[in-house]
């Protein structure tokens, strides 16, 4: 069966992982991967569905069922490569909380033609804020990567590790 | 009593190399002095290094005894300068907190034995082998010597930092 994208976004409150799942389960489809949290004070969904379904179709059956929760809602086709990237390593980048540190770093790792499979991020502390991300990645050239991230991150004024996964087990 | 302040990130000196102490004498004795005064001053802190304090020395001191359930075979107080890691077995991801991360906590993944080497206050060569929490404390604080944070240690900003949920009452841990 082909898959769906599906991404849903709206204001925190209870019930809306309960009420999407529910019409996709309804509609004979079954849940894949997916990936739901809190961001700020909105809750996001985004999933992968097998599905039989025409988007269309399903988008409006979820928007009908979800009137009530005020989502804003997509389907999509998303066919294709199912297989799952193992990372390679994995950056700590953080640093007082400023504008441009996210699109700096990711725009270095993705200059070399790494490959990003992980990021998250939190802002930790209220007076001064730091700015805490993880992310990971699969990277061949690891120098490469290493030097690029030492100026990028030197030129943003945030501190950095980068460390191979198997290092991570002693 | 010799209580100094604990600086927190984004201090420039927790992220720099600490430098060698060398031989020990009376500066030395006075910075293991306020390591170990400013650690029992502070609730719930079991370890702290001298980059906390703004020394860029390699030098630490901790106490697991302290803790409320202290780790059976632990050292009690050990203070130790230009220490190094000889050994380093086993794997567990735990909580750890650190004074210069305020407010949060992270699960970090450390080594569950270690044996470490170092320079007593009294000048004498110790080796230590520690295990569980309090190897754990030590590879907490070698970090610090080489500019690491919890934060450069954990899996995911989301899953592994969390914000501190409650302190140790003031004075609970003072010997």
């Amino acid at each position: 069966m082909p898959d769906l994208a599906v991404t849903a976004v709206g204001a925190d409150r209870p019930g809306i992982v309960a009420t999407v799942t529910r019409v996709l389960h309804d509609r004979g489809g079954n849940l894949e991967d997916s990936a739901m949290t809190i961001l700020g004070g909105h809750f996001a969904i985004v999933l992968l569905v097998e599905t039989e379904d025409d988007p269309a179709a399903l988008r409006a059956a979820l928007e009908e069922a979800t009137t009530d929760l005020g989502l804003t809602i997509s389907v999509s086709p998303a066919s294709g490569i199912r297989s799952r990237v193992e990372p390679t390593h994995l950056l700590s980048v953080y640093g007082a909380d400023r504008p441009g540190i996210v699109a700096g770093v990711t725009g270095a790792i993705a200059e070399l033609g790494a490959n990003i499979t992980d990021l998250e991020t939190q802002v930790i502390g209220t007076e001064d804020p730091v700015y805490a991300m993880v992310i990971e990645v699969v990277a061949a050239d690891e120098p490469q990567l290493a030097d690029r991230l030492s100026e990028v991150c030197a030129g943003l004024g945030v501190d950095h590790t980068l460390r191979t996964i198997e290092a991570e087990t002693y | 009593m010799s209580v100094k302040r604990v600086v927190t990130y984004p201090a420039r000196v927790l992220k720099g190399l600490a430098g060698p102490v060398g031989s020990i004498g009376a500066r030395e004795r006075q910075l293991a002095t306020d390591l170990v005064d400013t650690m029992y001053d502070s609730p719930g802190c079991i370890g702290l290094a001298a980059p906390q304090l703004g020394v860029a020395s390699r030098a630490f001191c901790l106490d697991v005894s302290v803790m409320k359930k202290p780790p059976p075979g632990n050292h009690g107080l050990v203070v130790l300068f230009d220490p190094e890691l000889v050994l380093a077995e086993g794997s567990e991801i735990k909580r750890e907190g650190c004074m210069s991360v305020p407010d949060y906590t992270c699960d970090v993944r450390r080594a569950t034995s270690v044996v470490v080497r170092g320079t007593t206050p009294d000048d004498q060569v110790r080796v230590i082998e520690a295990e569980g929490f309090e190897a754990r404390a030590f590879q907490h604080e070698l970090d610090h010597l080489d500019g690491l944070l919890v934060l450069d240690r954990v899996a995911s900003a989301r899953t592994d930092v969390f914000r501190r949920k409650r302190y140790a009452e003031r004075g609970r841990h003072l010997k």
